[in-house]
C-alpha cells in the first residue's frame, strides 16, 4: 500500500541558504509523526513546501501518491492538507464560526454558481458547529476570535483545519505558549482526531509533548535529516543529542 | 422636487454606486485602491465614445461600458497582484495618474477637449426627462445594493473576508486569493464602469480632469466616512459628502477646507466611520435596541 | 546639451530626495504614508518667504522654514498619528489625505490664491564649465541639499540618536524592548523629515521664484512614487529613486517626444519597476 505521504529527496534554497538539503521520508496513515530540531533546522519551510507556499528547488513530495509540484497552497488544503500556525492567525475581526465557515468553503470556491451561492444555510451552520463542538469551543461561536484566549485560538486553528476535511493535518508547535492545563487538553484533543482516522504530522520543541503523542521522530537539523525512529532510538541518538546541546552550548 | 434638486440627487446616486463598487474591492476584500476614479472613467468613456463615434444608442453603451471596465479592471488587476498594502495603495494611485493622462494626451481620447455632446438616453426617440433620469440612476443604486447583498451573503463574499483579514490563512483554508481578488477587481471595476456610463449621458460632456486621483479621493472619503467594509456605510457616506457642497454653500470659500478638517476629525475620533462597526452611533444604537428588547 | 541636461536632472533629482528622504523616514518609524508632509513641504516655502521678507537673509529664512516645519510635523504625529497606530491602514491614509487637503487650503484662504514670487536676488552670474551652465540657483538647491544630506547621513549612521532612529525603523517593538525611546524617537524623525521638507519648499520656491498653495501636489505624487520605487522605508532605494526619477524625466522631456507628460513618467517607471520587484529596487519581504 502506498503512503499517505512522502517526502522524496526535496531540498529548498532561498538565495544560498540551504534551508532544507535532500531530505527523504514517509508518513503512513492513522500515524502521528514528530518532525523536531533546533530553531533554524527547516521544519517550518517543510511546511511551506508541503502545502505549497514556496516551490521545492528540487525533489518531490507525494500525498495520496499524487505529486504535489506546481500545486498553489489553495489547492493542496483542497486536496485535504490542514494546518495550524507556530504564531496563531486567526481570522481576528471575524467570529469564530465565521472562521471554521471559511474553511468549509474549500468544496465552494471553485465553480462559479458554488462560490456565488448562500453560505449560510442550516446545512454549512450545522457542520460549523458540530466542528466547534468537536474541538470544545462551541460555546464561543458568535465571539470574535481576537478575543479567545491562546489556548483556544490553537483549537480554533485546529477547528478550521478541519473544516477541510482533512486526512492529514500538520500542527506548527501547537504547545508552544500554553499553560499545562491547556497543553494537556490540546493533546487530548490531537489524540481523539487522530484516533478518528486524521494522520498528524507535528513540529513540537515540548519534548515531553513530542514523545507522550509520536510513535515515530523525524529530527532535522541545519536542513538534513540526521536520525528518524521511535522516541526511545532518538532520545539516546548521539547525533540528535549533540544537535540540541551545540544549539544550547551557542545560547 | 426642482431641477436643481434633481441633479444633485442624480449626483448623489452615481456617487453612491462609485461607493459601493469601491467598497467591495478595499472593504470587502481589503485591497486599498487609490485609483477608483480611473476606472468610473474608463466607463465614462467607453461609453460616450461609442455613443458620440458609432451612434450607438444609450442601452447599448451602458452595457458596453460595463463589460470594458470590468476587462480593463482584470487587466490592471494583474499588476496589482503582485504588490501589497502600501505598494498596492501606490500603484492603484499611479493608475489613476497615468489613465487620465492617456485620456489628456492622446488624441484618439479626444485630448484636452474630452467628448463632447454625448446623447441623452432616449425611449421610442423621445428623450429621457431628467426625473425619468432621476428614476434611472435610483433603479442602478438599488441594482447595486442588490449585487452587494448578493455578494455579501455568498460563499465569494466569504472569499473575500477571508482575504482581508490574512491572505496566508485564506490560502490554507482553501480559498484561491488570486482568483477572489481578481473577482473583487471586476466586480467593483465593472460598477465603476456602470457610474461612468451614467455620469456621461447625463452631464453630455467629459474630460480628463473628471476623473483624477483628487476624484479617487472623494469616493474613497465617502466609504470610509460612513463607515468601511459594510453597506450603509459607504451609501450614507455618499448621502452626506455627496451633500456636503450643496449644504456649505453658504461658506463657499471654506468648503474644501471644513472638508479636509472633517476627515481629520472623524479619523481621529471616530475612525470607524460615522455607521461602521463598533461606531459610536451604531454601539449606541444597539445599546438601546437591546434595552427595548429586553 | 547632454551634460546640460544631467545636470538639470540631478539638480530636480536632489530637491525630490530632500523630499522623499523624510517620506520614507517617517514611514519607516510608523509605516505611514503620511502624504500630509507635501502640505508640510508648501508651509515651509511660505514660512521662508515670510521669513525673508521681514529679513532678507536667506540663511536666516531657511533656519526659520526648516525650524517650524519640523515644529508642525512633530505636532502632526503627536496630535494625529499617535492614536492611530493599532487601527486599520486606511485610517491614517485618509486622515493624512484629509490634513493634506486642510492645509492646502489653509495657505490659499491666508496668503491669497496667486502665485507669489520669492523676492531672492542673486548678483551671482552663472557658472559655466564648457557646455554646462549652472545658474547661481542651481547651485544653491545643489549646496544646500548636499549639505543637508551630509548632515543626515552623519545623523544616521554617526550619533546614538540616528543609531536608535534605524533601529526603530527596523523594528520597533525590538528597539522598545532593548530600551530605545521610542517615542522620542519617532518625534525626532518627525521633526527632521519636516525640517527637510520645509527647506526643500524654500529651495523650490527660490528655484522657480514662486510660491502657491498647491505646489505640494505634485511632489506629493511623486515623491510616494520615488519611495516606493525605492523600496518603501529604505534610505538608500529612496536617493537612488529620486535621482532615476529626476534625470529620467529630464532626459525623456529633453530628448524622446513621449506623448505622455511628465508627471505621468515617474508612476510608469514605477509600476514597471514593481512588476519584477514587488518590493522595490531595495525594498525586503
Amino acid at each position: 500500500m502506498e503512503h499517505l505521504l512522502e517526502i522524496d529527496a526535496i531540498s529548498k534554497h532561498f538565495g544560498g541558504l540551504k534551508a532544507l538539503e535532500n531530505v527523504s521520508f514517509t508518513m503512513d496513515r492513522g500515524e502521528i509523526l514528530g518532525l523536531i530540531g533546533p530553531n533554524g533546522a527547516g521544519k517550518t519551510t517543510l511546511f511551506n513546501l508541503i502545502t505549497g507556499r514556496y516551490p521545492v528547488t528540487s525533489g518531490t513530495i507525494r500525498y495520496n501518491g499524487k505529486d504535489l509540484s506546481g500545486m498553489g497552497p489553495s489547492q493542496v488544503a483542497a486536496m485535504g492538507i490542514g494546518r495550524t500556525f507556530q504564531i496563531v492567525r486567526p481570522f481576528a475581526g471575524l467570529t469564530v464560526i465565521t472562521n471554521v465557515m471559511i474553511a468549509l468553503g474549500v468544496s465552494h470556491y471553485a465553480g462559479f454558481w458554488n462560490s456565488v451561492s448562500r453560505y449560510r444555510t442550516p446545512a454549512s451552520l450545522k457542520a460549523a458547529r458540530k466542528i466547534l463542538a468537536r474541538v470544545g469551543i462551541a460555546g464561543y461561536a458568535q465571539q470574535k476570535s481576537e478575543n479567545l484566549p491562546l489556548g483556544l485560538k490553537k483549537h480554533l486553528e485546529i477547528a478550521r483545519a478541519l473544516a477541510l476535511r482533512p486526512s492529514l493535518i500538520l500542527l506548527d508547535e501547537p504547545a508552544g505558549g500554553l499553560r499545562k492545563e491547556e497543553m494537556d487538553r490540546l493533546i487530548g484533543l490531537v489524540r481523539e482526531i487522530n484516533g478518528e482516522g486524521t494522520s498528524v504530522l507535528v513540529i513540537e520543541h515540548n519534548m515531553p509533548v513530542v514523545m507522550q503523542l509520536c510513535k515515530r521522530i523525524v529530527v532535522l537539523d541545519h536542513g538534513t535529516k540526521i536520525a528518524e525512529g521511535p522516541p526511545e532510538a532518538i532520545r539516546n541518538n548521539r547525533q540528535v543529542v549533540e544537535a540540541y546541546l551545540g544549539r544550547t552550548g551557542d545560547a | 422636487m426642482s431641477a436643481y434638486a434633481m441633479t444633485v440627487s442624480i449626483t448623489i446616486g452615481i456617487y453612491v454606486i462609485l461607493a459601493i463598487s469601491l467598497n467591495i474591492i478595499t472593504g470587502y476584500a481589503g485591497q486599498i485602491s487609490l485609483g477608483h476614479a480611473a476606472f468610473f472613467g474608463i466607463g465614462a468613456y467607453a461609453s460616450g465614445m461609442l455613443a458620440t463615434r458609432l451612434g450607438a444608442p444609450f442601452f447599448a453603451c451602458l452595457p458596453f461600458a460595463v463589460v470594458v471596465t470590468g476587462a480593463v479592471g482584470a487587466i490592471l488587476g494583474i499588476p496589482c497582484l503582485r504588490v501589497k498594502e502600501d505598494f498596492l495603495a501606490i500603484t492603484t494611485m499611479g493608475i489613476n495618474f497615468v489613465v487620465q493622462a492617456i485620456f489628456l494626451y492622446i488624441p484618439f481620447f479626444g485630448g484636452a477637449l474630452g467628448i463632447a455632446n454625448i446623447p441623452a438616453p432616449s425611449i421610442h426617440g423621445a428623450e429621457m426627462t431628467k426625473s425619468a433620469y432621476l428614476a434611472m440612476v435610483l433603479l442602478f443604486v438599488l441594482f447595486a445594493i442588490l449585487v452587494d447583498g448578493w455578494l455579501t451573503r455568498s460563499w465569494a463574499g466569504l472569499a473575500l473576508a477571508s482575504i482581508r483579514e490574512d491572505e496566508t490563512a485564506a490560502e490554507m483554508s482553501g480559498v484561491n486569493i488570486t482568483r477572489f481578488k481578481v473577482v473583487a477587481f471586476v466586480l467593483g471595476s465593472a460598477m465603476a464602469g456602470l457610474a461612468g456610463s451614467l455620469y456621461a449621458h447625463f452631464m453630455s460632456f467629459i474630460s480628463a480632469a473628471d476623473f483624477g486621483f483628487t476624484e479617487s479621493i472623494v469616493i474613497l472619503s465617502m466609504v470610509v466616512f460612513g463607515g468601511i467594509g459594510t453597506l450603509r456605510g459607504p451609501i450614507i457616506g455618499a448621502i452626506i459628502l455627496g451633500l456636503a457642497p450643496e449644504l456649505f454653500r453658504p461658506v463657499l470659500d471654506y468648503r474644501t477646507f471644513v472638508y479636509g478638517t472633517m476627515l481629520v476629525l472623524l479619523m481621529r475620533f471616530q475612525p470607524q466611520g460615522l455607521l461602521g462597526l463598533d461606531s459610536f452611533i451604531v454601539r449606541n444604537a444597539k445599546r438601546i435596541f437591546t434595552r427595548r428588547a429586553a | 546639451m547632454l551634460a546640460q541636461q544631467i545636470v538639470n536632472g540631478i539638480t530636480i533629482g536632489s530637491i525630490y530626495a530632500l523630499i522623499a528622504l523624510g517620506l520614507t523616514m517617517v514611514y519607516g518609524v510608523l509605516k505611514i504614508l503620511h502624504i500630509a508632509h507635501a502640505g508640510v513641504y508648501a508651509m515651509g516655502a511660505y514660512l521662508g518667504l515670510w521669513a525673508y521678507c521681514m529679513v532678507p537673509n536667506l540663511f536666516v529664512a531657511m533656519i526659520v522654514a526648516m525650524t517650524l516645519s519640523g515644529v508642525a510635523g512633530t505636532l502632526i504625529e503627536r496630535l494625529l498619528y499617535k492614536s492611530m497606530l493599532d487601527k486599520s491602514r486606511i485610517v491614517p491614509l485618509i486622515a493624512s489625505i484629509g490634513l493634506f487637503i486642510a492645509m492646502e487650503e489653509a495657505f490659499r484662504l491666508i496668503a491669497g490664491p496667486y502665485v507669489r514670487a520669492f523676492p531672492a536676488h542673486f548678483r551671482q552670474k552663472p557658472w559655466i564649465f564648457g557646455p554646462v551652465r549652472i545658474s547661481a540657483p542651481q547651485m544653491l538647491v545643489f549646496g544646500v541639499t548636499l549639505a543637508l544630506l551630509a548632515l543626515l547621513w552623519w545623523v544616521l549612521t554617526r550619533t546614538r540618536m540616528g543609531k536608535a532612529l534605524r533601529a526603530v525603523s527596523m523594528d520597533r517593538e525590538m528597539a522598545e524592548a532593548l530600551g530605545v525611546a521610542t517615542d522620542r524617537i519617532i518625534s525626532l524623525s518627525f521633526f527632521i523629515s519636516s525640517a527637510l521638507a520645509g527647506a526643500a519648499g524654500v529651495l523650490v520656491g527660490i528655484f522657480y521664484n514662486s510660491v502657491y498653495p498647491t505646489m505640494g501636489d505634485i511632489p506629493a505624487y511623486k515623491a510616494l512614487a520615488i519611495i516606493v520605487l525605492g523600496g518603501l522605508g529604505s534610505i538608500p532605494g529612496t536617493i537612488f529613486g529620486a535621482f532615476l526619477v529626476g534625470i529620467s524625466e529630464t532626459f525623456l522631456i529633453g530628448f524622446v517626444n513621449i506623448p505622455l507628460p511628465r508627471d505621468a513618467l515617474a508612476f510608469i517607471v514605477m509600476i514597471a519597476v514593481l512588476m519584477f520587484r514587488p518590493y522595490g529596487l531595495f525594498g525586503k519581504e
